[in-house]
């Protein structure tokens, strides 16, 4: 049930807090394998990217995987969600199709975004994920207009968008809390706090360090959350959606996470050492769930070997299928790729 | 035909446009205040405050908001009360508005109108700039700046309806410019240049306010026996450079008048296309009539030296006609 709170009941719910609810076995397998299908099929990005399969900036998910997971879990096909360039986790766990994922980042046609956008750029507008925005924190501010368009139409569905720590920081992020909260708007802000902004330490970009708290100068519903167990992250996000979707308006949840890999496949990771992820390693989100799904006999380790290696067959296949999907045509780069209603210029620039 | 003013043929088309429920007004001070220039006063009471938001002052989230809405189904209306203002929603125009029907492979657009305004009046340097070439060289934005009642109710009715986003771009000291315009409901297409003038002299190309200084230049000059035709190209992107490359063919000599700064500006490129597809028919230089390249001054002397004035588009003639 929802609890309602003032902000300035905004909690901290952390890892210290009470276990979250059980969920029914078949709901904890799914979701093991949503995190193992993220954790493979980036996995395997690193490889083709390696194998220089795929170009422009790489941006991995893994270690978060939980965040995306247990958020996107509590949402209703009719909801919507914006994301940003680390995208490649919203995107398997709304159930975008991994073929095509695959053939966007090989920039082939049958790819979610044609192989016009890349990495940074899933979208499936059937699906309403909207898509991921690589401009620091101003998807917000266009999640708060889809919001505004559902109330506006009397449609009960919310939006979730997702943001890192160190969107925190720019004003995008403060008119769009000032904006949700004025109007009243069905959003759930989930701010996946992994500590960095791309290199720079929590303590060296913002000034508190605390991000829910930052929700108080707008009097909105706030809270901290083990971003690192898919469970907790359920909960406190069912809660959030079904406050945002009673019209009490919006919620931003601060999920704290860890990044295990760089900020991109390029990243060298001077911000950090070795000890630092190693320790945080332990706290892997997959690892940990995978252990408590074994301990408490939800699963066999047979189980859940068939379950790894499925996934493993399916990136196949969607390597696979991106290898042998043609490249996007040439229309693309004419004036009918840019607009829906194609312009026309007298005299044509470009001779076209 | 009625005679209106361009705000009032504004209004009017805006009035059309709020028929559709899927239409909303955002911007700063458009209900409550009764509208910076008048064109909204009223509004609110008639359509109420779902309609018409007034908003916070935080430009970019009235056009985030704007490109979000439009993305699933609605038609907004953003007005941002000067284009300086606009800057700080550089960002949601170009890198969101703009790119996201083709980024995401064509899967969503963006079909909302950023209405906002051009002008001067001692308002000194950061309130009287003009940014026309700055969103016409964007691709995936359409950019209008009327001149006449007339063009302003049609081509705000065709932004409205467009599917892509449009920035209208009005002018600060047009809103009383005078004209004949239809009661009712009509489209001006988007990307159609205009002859408003017809001469064989020489050829300006231009829009927005500087078409009324230039058919006053060429009525000072008529009396000479120089006879001016003028383009008023009434889109800058896309560009609809046909009648004016005619023009210049007949005359043999151009003109390009443009109320911004002449480095890199519009001009440039109208210029340019002049060069390019009418040389083998110039008997002269395009000449070009633009801002001074400073940050426009209080002072009233310098402002008057520093803008576009009737008296520098006859000496800018005179000059391309030598």
């Amino acid at each position: 049930m929802a609890q309602k709170m003032a902000a300035s009941q905004a909690r901290k719910n952390g890892t210290a807090a009470a276990a979250p609810a059980a969920v029914p076995p078949e709901m904890e397998l799914d979701f093991y394998h949503q995190m193992m299908l993220i954790r493979r099929f980036e996995e395997k990005c690193q490889e083709m990217y390696t194998r220089a399969k795929i170009g422009g900036f790489l941006h991995l998910y893994i270690g978060e995987e939980a965040v995306g997971v247990g958020a996107i879990s509590a949402l209703t096909p009719a909801d919507h969600i914006f994301t940003h360039y680390r995208d490649h986790g919203h995107a398997i766990a709304r159930g975008l199709d991994i073929n095509a994922l695959m053939a966007e980042l090989f920039g082939k046609v049958t790819g979610t975004s044609k192989g016009l956008g890349g990495s940074m750029h899933f979208a499936d507008a059937s699906k309403q994920f909207w898509g991921g925005y690589a401009i620091v924190g101003s998807h917000l501010l266009l999640a708060i207009g889809v919001a505004l368009s559902m109330k506006m139409q009397k449609k009960a569905s919310v939006v979730m968008v997702f943001f890192g720590d160190g969107a925190t920081n720019g004003g995008e992020f403060y008119e769009a809390l000032n904006f949700a909260q004025l109007w009243k708007l069905p959003v759930v802000f989930v701010c996946e706090n992994n500590l960095f902004a791309m290199g720079t330490p929590l303590a060296v970009h913002s000034s508190v360090t605390e991000i829910y708290r930052k929700a108080a100068a707008f009097d909105m519903q706030a809270e901290q959350l083990d971003g690192n167990d898919v469970l907790t992250v359920r909960e406190v996000a069912l809660r959030a959606v079904e406050h945002a979707r009673s019209g009490a308006g919006p919620v931003l949840l601060e999920a704290m996470t860890y990044r295990l890999r760089g900020h991109s496949a390029q990243d060298t990771q001077k911000y950090r050492t070795k000890e630092d992820v190693e320790k945080h390693r332990s706290q892997d989100p997959l690892e940990t769930f995978r252990r408590k799904l074994l301990d408490a006999h939800i699963a066999s380790e047979d189980q859940l070997k068939q379950i790894d290696d499925a996934i493993d067959d399916a990136v196949e296949v969607a390597v696979q299928f991106a290898e042998e999907s043609a490249e996007p045509g040439e229309e693309w780069i004419t004036q009918h790729g840019v607009y829906k209603a194609a312009i026309e210029v007298f005299p044509p620039i470009h001779g076209e | 035909m009625p005679v209106i003013t361009v705000r009032e043929a504004l209004r009017q088309a805006l009035q059309d446009a709020m028929q559709d429920e899927r239409v909303f007004i955002i911007g700063e001070d458009i209900g409550y205040y009764g509208s910076t220039y008048g064109v909204t006063a009223g509004f609110l009471e008639q359509y109420g405050t779902e309609r018409i938001r007034d908003s916070p002052i935080a430009e970019a989230g009235i056009l985030g908001i704007a490109v979000g809405a439009a993305m699933t189904g609605m038609r907004p209306i953003a007005e941002i009360m000067s284009v300086n203002f606009s800057l700080l929603a550089l960002d949601i125009v170009i890198n969101h508005a703009a790119k996201i029907y083709s980024m995401f492979g064509g899967q969503m657009h963006v079909p909302m109108v950023l209405r906002t305004t051009n002008g001067w009046t001692q308002l000194s340097a950061t309130h009287s700039q003009s940014f026309d070439s700055l969103y016409a060289h964007i691709p995936g934005l359409k950019v209008v700046a009327p001149a006449t009642p007339y063009d302003s109710k049609g081509l705000l009715r065709a932004a409205i309806e467009d599917p892509d986003p449009v920035i209208f771009i009005e002018h600060t000291l047009m809103y009383t410019a005078k004209g004949e315009a239809p009661s009712e409901s009509y489209i001006v297409p988007i990307g159609k240049s205009n002859l408003v003038r017809e001469g064989r002299h020489i050829t300006i190309v231009t829009y927005s306010r500087m078409v009324h200084l230039s058919l006053q230049a060429a009525e000072i000059l008529a009396k000479e026996g120089i006879e001016v035709e003028i383009i008023d190209l009434r889109t800058i992107r896309p560009l609809d450079m046909s009648l004016a490359i005619e023009s210049v063919k007949k005359t043999n000599r151009g003109l390009v008048v443009t109320e911004d700064w002449q480095s890199y500006g519009t001009s440039a490129e109208i210029a340019a296309r002049l060069y390019e597809y009418g040389f083998d028919y110039l008997d002269a230089p395009i000449g070009r009539v633009n801002f001074k390249e400073v940050p426009m001054p209080y002072s009233k002397n310098l402002e008057l030296k520093t803008v576009v004035t009737v008296e520098k588009i006859v000496a800018g003639i005179r000059n391309a006609l030598k």
